[in-house]
């Protein structure tokens, strides 16, 4: 601000010396006209003079209207005006015929234009986000964005006169089609804050209001591409490639194609989603801790996914937007059709249930089938740690695969993924639980082992290579009982 | 297509809970009274690593339709790490919308999910400090430094938590 204030002080001096030059050396008025535009150390320095006006002009526009900058608008500033002086840089070659004074000042007056579109667009986006906005802000942003739009339609109006008047394409085309964007931009913006304050007036419980907005969207990207497709024929006919024209051109493209590809997706989730998802029960409901975990709110009524999760309707309908997976744990809410990820799960129970007897039944796991029911599975185990009791130097230690740490996310993958029943899941629990206790067992008996040891070294070289050998054919016996069950 | 509404009162929730039971490492605040969807967070070195002993702050933006698309976490305090852009930016994979990533560095299931909340994205930020990603980093220097000269990448480290620790 210091900045602008000593360099719109040093312009103003210079320009003042300059007339002042004129005058006293030409004497006349005219000839002292005609000195200052000829000469090209004077015409710089009032044309800086002009660049200084408009940047007090624009300076004063943003004080009346939005007071001092947020950190966010500065940054978008500075970000986005490198980007739009280099394509205007772009646009004045493409209309390099046309260049003159006049043209460099209807650029200069363009570009702060935009930046004040920008500035109001990071605004409202603010307001829209911020709890309590005073009055002031609002009246503040209306009239900010009535001003824009005014003088929109101002350039608009002159610019498309012109070209009406001249009927031949001239660099008048390249303004009318910049301020139909802008004013364009301006009424969607307008339009969005006008649904933010009916959505405040209903305290919040307007629910259509996502969908206007997103319609709203969708008819703004779809007319600037149209605009943006008109104005690059248009240009490319008369002119040549509008290179300018281009990276705009591809973002609207593909934000619209976003756009369009979200809607599709969205419709086909949500348009039967009372009917796809049951409702759950009040008791299910009340077994879990009735908090819908996406907006922490209690709930009353819920919808069940397939893996068992429950969620406020609206609060599921919002994220199914984005992805169509359960937001804790990201299973599928819709079962592909190829079932290829209930096939994939039951692999991973085919596993759990290999690992664990294979750690259960020394090496005698050969009978191949792992997904015995959970009854074998107890007597094996406490077989296992009966013979293991009894017969205290041959028992097996857990081979490093079954219990390495990667076993354990698996089972809350699996638990994850959800496509297992409610009986499967039973089974899980039950297997781990004979995990521990078998677990507990073999420490037990480790203390003791470890106590004889050291009256008798001499046994535990056998010891050890009695333990090597059944492991590895334990995990021999999970390889094979891996490939029988991923069948 | 979440409505702001349901954001703040979101952020409002965990902004009380935050301050009724504050969580080990970390606290959190809003930068200005005002306005909820701009967080302030200091992170407090985790301890038995290079960073012990260091307070950073980060600001974490929450965009209008939080929960449903993540916030970003921007430290402000000068921190070297892989995985932080070296304009402070946060870069680890439950901070990235949702969707598979189209570099297919990241699964969908390491992504964005709606259950996070400034604790969870707190302590995942933790332990990213606890335990770099070299694989996909943010910062490719620092993840070089991390993987071929540790010496120097301490060095750094330590510095930056010096300076942290005089901004207290």
């Amino acid at each position: 601000m210091m900045k602008l204030q000593t360099y719109a002080g040093i312009s103003f001096i210079a320009a003042l010396a300059v007339i002042y030059h004129a005058f006293n050396s030409r004497g006349q008025f005219y000839p002292a006209m005609v000195h200052l535009s000829t000469s090209k150390i004077s015409l710089v320095l009032l044309l800086n003079m002009g660049l200084v006006l408009m940047c007090i002009l624009w300076q004063l526009t943003k004080k009346i209207f939005l007071g001092s900058l947020r950190e966010a608008e500065v940054e978008r500033l500075n970000e986005q005006s490198w980007r739009e002086v280099m394509e205007i840089l772009f646009a004045i070659t493409i209309f390099r015929q046309d260049f003159s004074v006049s043209f460099l000042a209807m650029v200069t007056a363009l570009l702060l234009i935009k930046a004040l579109h920008w500035l109001a667009q990071k605004r409202v986006e603010y307001i829209e986000t911020t709890p309590s906005v005073t009055k002031l802000s609002h009246i503040r942003i209306v009239s900010f964005m009535g001003f824009l739009l005014l003088v929109d339609s101002i350039f608009l109006y002159n610019s498309i006169k012109y070209l009406l008047e001249t009927r031949e394409a001239s660099v008048s085309l390249f303004f009318s089609f910049e301020y139909m964007i802008l004013a364009t931009t301006t009424v969607a913006t307008f339009v969005k804050y006008t649904f933010y304050v009916s959505d405040m007036l209903m305290e919040g419980q307007w629910e259509k209001k996502a969908v206007y907005t997103f319609y709203l969207e969708l008819i703004r990207d779809l007319l600037h591409l149209t605009m943006y497709m008109c104005f690059f024929l248009v240009i490319f006919v008369n002119y040549g490639v509008p290179l300018h024209l281009i990276r705009e051109l591809y973002e609207t493209f593909r934000n619209f194609k976003i756009r369009v590809a979200d809607y599709l997706r969205y419709r086909k989730i949500t348009s039967n989603m009372n009917d796809r998802f049951p409702d759950a029960t009040p008791e299910e409901i009340n077994e879990s801790d009735a908090t819908c975990i996406i907006c922490r709110e209690e709930m009353t009524t819920a919808k069940k996914l397939l893996c068992g999760h429950f969620f406020h309707v609206h609060c599921l309908r919002s994220w199914l937007e984005r992805q169509n997976t359960c937001p804790t744990c990201r299973a599928l809410v819709v079962p592909p059709e190829n079932g290829t990820s209930t096939t994939g799960s039951r692999a991973d129970v085919h596993q759990q249930g290999t690992s664990t007897a294979g750690t259960s039944s020394q090496g005698s796991a050969s009978d191949g089938v792992a997904n015995e029911n959970v009854s074998h599975h107890q007597a094996r185990l406490q077989a296992a740690a009966r013979a293991a009791s009894i017969y205290e130097k041959s028992f097996v230690y857990p081979s490093p695969n079954t219990f390495a740490p990667s076993q354990f996310p698996s089972v809350n993958a699996q638990v994850g993924a959800g496509n297992a029943s409610d009986s499967q899941l039973d089974l899980q629990t039950k297997l781990i639980e004979h995990q521990i206790e078998f677990l507990q067992q073999q420490l037990k008996l480790l203390q003791t082992s470890t106590g004889e040891k050291t009256n008798n070294l001499g046994t535990l070289d056998v010891k050890g290579k009695s333990v090597s050998s059944p492991s590895s054919s334990v995990i021999d016996s999970c390889e094979s009982e891996r490939s029988v069950a991923t069948d | 297509m979440a409505s702001p509404s349901q954001a703040i009162l979101l952020l409002q929730k965990q902004l009380k809970d935050l301050c009724k039971h504050p969580v080990d490492g970390f606290s959190a605040g809003l930068l200005d009274e005002n306005n909820l969807f701009e967080w302030s967070v200091t992170i407090i070195g985790p301890p038995d690593t290079l960073y012990e002993g260091g307070f950073f702050n980060a600001i974490m933006s929450f965009p209008e339709n939080y929960p449903n698309s993540p916030p970003t976490v921007r430290f402000t305090s000068e921190i070297w790490h892989p995985n932080v852009y070296t304009d402070g930016k946060v870069c680890i994979s439950i901070l990235h919308p949702p969707g598979d990533d189209p570099n297919g560095y990241e699964l969908a299931s390491e992504r964005w999910s709606p259950v996070h909340t400034v604790e969870s994205i707190v302590l995942s930020i933790i332990s990213m400090l606890s335990s770099p990603n070299d694989e996909s980093p943010a910062n490719v220097e620092a993840a070089k430094e991390w993987r071929e000269q540790r010496d120097n990448f301490k060095k750094k480290v330590s510095r930056c938590v010096r300076r942290s620790q005089e901004m207290m």
